[in-house]
């Protein structure tokens, strides 16, 4: 069910993961995702799940929690995996007919179905330990450098503050919508891909209605609440480093290292 | 006409909320009862609608429409859910169309009809819940909200359902817009002679319409029979989060304080008519 | 700043008040506001009652200048509405909850939700910190204040955005028709929490409603009709007139139907109660009464 996606959803708490500074999160993430995609060896890989599973288990949200935030693109990582495994050249070991399957089809396979999940893994997490607000507030102040050449750091961070906010809501009323539809004999299944796309009109346009008219209200919501844009704003939760920040440095410092190491030595 | 079989129902939940879900339901709704659902919100009316309009599948036991079973491999769900009108929370929002005329006529359209028999079911459709025909040729998004709300059903009524359900049709309208729905709905009722389901938390909504009552509580049905019977159990309601009708409650206390009026008084007219007998026997004396 | 020319129990000031959404042409028929006269004294709890489009919620939008006059005047503490210089200084004073529980909260985290307000009125972080723990305790909510809304029922979300107005230390809350999308528990929660901010911390309340039970509650009830304020009194005097009521589309409730049914049956009962227990009670003397003087 649409529900079910946990991707870009937070799971409150208050482990040393939900802790840290999001700045530090966020670029923490940054070299996370640079490593997997340096990563040449299965060792590499190996203390990449260390690593991960690590994380995982200091931010004290159930394993399969996470899991199941890698269950929405599973079609991809499937389309991926074929894509890679039929279509490399190579020193052939199976084939049928038109199709065959390279040595280098299975490792790159392999490879990219790891990285897709390690990281959707590693976003998942920033997004749960990582409440919206703290989110959206360390993208605004490490954006905030580049406010001087016409990057628009506040406006940007409020827009995903709200994008954030209303994935539930639009989620839900989507489903609302599709049984509706379901229930007037609307056929999403079957027919070619113009009539299946057609087929998508009741849904998109009660759907966009909806969400203009919450635009809307919010605005006007906004607006009573003072809003005024980003001058003059201060905050609930000011941003500090601690001494958990600079841990959480040496920490994934130590893990590209050994990740680096690795590639060059094993 | 529907048969629900010992019907268990619950949501997928790996995350830190649990879901409303339906346990055990048996359930049995003749042809042209007009029913009326209550329960607190998360006692499952909800779950238990969707699944009667075949939008969920049961995880165990069966619910069958005049024979025919939901989701069993020889029933074609799609043509099955053409006799089963669903009217979800807020029909408005499923509008879409550019005219009115055209968004009635999604459904039947969907069904295959012809294209006369499509007009006239907008029509009839549109007549049914007192829309007129200029109304027909704006766009739904232009209309009222109380007008909107009634497009929205017309869409479902011009389907034609042997059952029709509908879910709160009267949220956030005001007693004016209130009065017009509840009224059409039971002109429908009474014209096309159709199985209706009524949600509401409106226990005087419910006792005006409903010929029998369907309560449930935490996923099962608590209690069911005419709204003379399950207005005499205000204690037990009270328990599960509901109300009687505030006449059953006034009855209710100076029943309490010796006077001698009868038990599941549950309009003001009847309250009425059974008061007048003891105060003007009250002033003979 | 004269103040010797404002009535200091006077918080809201309403001077023949005329709105229009089209502007253009001065057309009579087509205002939504037509010459409203109505003063909202400090501490009290106003109920504005009225059907859809008969202007209840056009009137709450001129409370914190959302809307401006087209003609007459609006003054919040003094200040006219029409100011657009002292626009975030009207807002911060009336605070408004509106209808859809799901279109006002701007943060997906509660507590961050109701720092909102504070925050954008430039608050020290501290100060932010304490009047986000008095809001949320203020409404009951403390214990929700690192959920996620969305996890949350219709009641806990608008209980939530009073939070969020409360945060802004406001004079008045307008609820304009918070409940209208709620479920009973949901209403009752609100209604709960919007009496004891009333009676505990003396907030002054608006509330902008169809319910009658709602109304019902209030100090004083004003009835709002085609833009024009056509009943004003305390809830009694309102309730008790059931044929005007019945006539602009409202309703009454079924204790007061009763007992006005039966008085036009002919019996000397008095139609101005409200509750359960009030309506009994006026029944069970009746008869004892009529017996007495039998006897």
């Amino acid at each position: 069910m649409l529900k079910d996606i946990t991707l870009g959803q937070y799971f409150p708490g208050n482990s040393l993961i939900h802790r840290l500074d999001p700045r530090t999160k966020i670029l923490c993430i940054v070299i996370y995702i640079t490593v997997i995609f340096c990563i040449k060896n299965f060792w590499g890989y190996g203390i990449l799940a260390i690593f991960t599973a690590l994380c995982i288990f200091s931010s004290k949200i159930p394993f399969s929690y996470v899991i199941k935030g890698v269950k929405p693109i599973l079609i991809f990582v499937v389309f991926t995996a074929v894509f890679n495994l039929f279509l490399t050249n190579g020193r052939i070991i199976w084939s049928w007919g038109f199709l065959k399957i390279t040595a280098e089809g299975v490792r790159l396979a392999i490879f990219m179905v790891l990285r897709l999940f390690f990281l959707v893994m590693g976003t998942s997490l920033l997004t749960l330990t990582t409440s919206p607000i703290a989110l959206t507030d360390g993208i605004e102040r490490l954006l905030s450098p580049f406010k001087k050449i016409g990057v628009p750091a506040h406006e940007l961070a409020m827009m995903m503050t709200i994008a954030l906010r209303f994935v539930p809501t639009l989620l839900e009323e989507t489903e609302k919508i599709i049984k509706a539809q379901t229930a007037r004999g609307a056929d999403f299944e079957s027919g070619n891909i113009i009539n299946r796309a057609k087929a998508m009109i009741p849904i998109l346009i009660p759907l966009f209605v909806g969400a203009f008219r919450r635009a809307d209200d919010l605005a006007v919501a906004m607006e009573c609440r003072c809003y005024c844009g980003g001058e003059n704003r201060t905050r609930l939760k000011e941003l500090k480093m601690t001494k958990a920040d600079a841990w959480g440095w040496v920490y994934v410092l130590v893990f590209a290292m050994l990740v680096f190491a690795s590639n060059i030595l094993l | 006409m529907i048969k629900l079989n010992d019907v268990n129902y619950t949501y997928m939940s790996g995350g830190p909320f649990e879901k409303a879900a339906v346990k055990n339901i048996n359930l049995e709704l003749k042809t042209g009862e007009f029913i009326g659902l209550i329960g607190h919100t998360g006692s499952g009316k909800s779950t238990l609608i969707q699944l009667m309009a075949g939008l969920l599948k049961p995880d165990s036991g069966s619910i069958a429409i005049d024979g025919q079973t939901l989701y069993e491999k020889t029933t074609n769900m799609r043509k099955l859910r053409f006799q089963i009108g669903y009217v979800m929370q807020y029909p408005e929002y499923q509008l879409f169309e550019e005219t009115v005329f055209q968004d009635i006529a999604f459904g039947p359209k969907n069904m295959g009809l012809s294209e006369d028999e499509i007009k006239r079911r907008v029509h009839f459709a549109a007549k049914l819940v007192g829309l007129d025909d200029a109304v027909l040729e704006k766009s739904p998004f232009d209309l009222s909200g109380g007008q909107k709300r009634r497009a929205a059903i017309a869409g479902v009524v011009a389907m034609g359902p042997k059952l029709l359900i509908l879910d709160e049709p009267t949220a956030g309208l005001d007693p004016g817009g209130r009065d017009e729905i509840l009224c059409k709905i039971r002109d429908m009722h009474r014209r096309l002679g159709i199985t209706v389901i009524l949600v509401s938390h409106s226990m005087e909504d419910i006792a005006s319409l409903a010929d029998r009552i369907v309560v449930m509580n935490q996923g099962e049905v608590a209690m069911q029979g005419t709204p003379h019977e399950i207005f005499q159990n205000a204690r037990e309601l009270k328990i599960m989060g509901l109300a009687v009708p505030q006449i059953t409650e006034v009855c209710d206390r100076l029943r309490d304080a010796g006077m001698p009026l009868p038990e599941g008084i549950y309009t003001v007219s009847a309250a009425k008519a059974e008061l007048e007998k003891i105060l003007n026997a009250k002033e003979k004396r | 700043m004269d103040k010797t020319e404002k009535n200091t129990d006077t918080i809201i000031e309403i001077k023949d008040l005329e709105f229009s959404y089209d502007d253009t042409d001065a057309n009579e028929t087509d205002a939504v506001l037509k010459g409203i006269n109505l003063c909202v004294k400090k501490g009290e709890f106003l109920a504005v009652l009225g059907h859809n489009g008969s202007g209840k919620s056009t009137l709450a939008k001129h409370l914190n200048a959302i809307l401006v006059p087209t003609g007459g005047a609006v003054m919040v503490d003094g200040i006219n509405t029409a100011d657009e210089n002292s626009l975030y200084a009207i807002r911060q004073k009336v605070g408004m909850v509106f209808q859809n529980p799901d279109n006002q909260l701007v943060a997906t985290i509660v507590e961050e939700d109701v720092a909102f307000a504070p925050e954008n009125l430039g608050i020290e972080p501290g100060e932010i910190r304490r009047r986000v723990d008095y809001s949320l305790d203020a409404v009951n909510m403390t214990k929700y204040k690192d959920h996620s809304s969305s996890m949350l029922s219709g009641g806990q979300k608008q209980r939530i955005a009073v939070a969020g107005v409360l945060a802004m230390k406001p004079e008045v809350i307008v609820m304009d028709e918070s409940t209208a999308m709620l479920d009973p528990v949901g209403r009752r929660e609100i209604m709960e929490t919007v009496k004891k901010l009333n009676r505990q911390e003396k907030m002054t309340i608006v509330m902008i409603t169809h319910f009658m039970e709602e109304a019902a509650q209030a100090d004083r009830v004003v009835v709002m009709d085609r833009g024009e304020i056509v009943m004003e009194g305390t809830p009694k005097e309102i309730f008790s007139q059931v044929e005007t009521l019945k006539k602009i589309g409202l309703d009454v409730p079924q204790t007061t139907e009763l007992l006005y049914s039966l008085k036009k049956a002919g019996f000397g009962l008095k139609c101005d109660v409200l509750t359960v227990e009030e309506c009994a009670a006026e029944i069970e003397n009746f008869l004892k009464d009529g017996g007495n003087s039998c006897d």
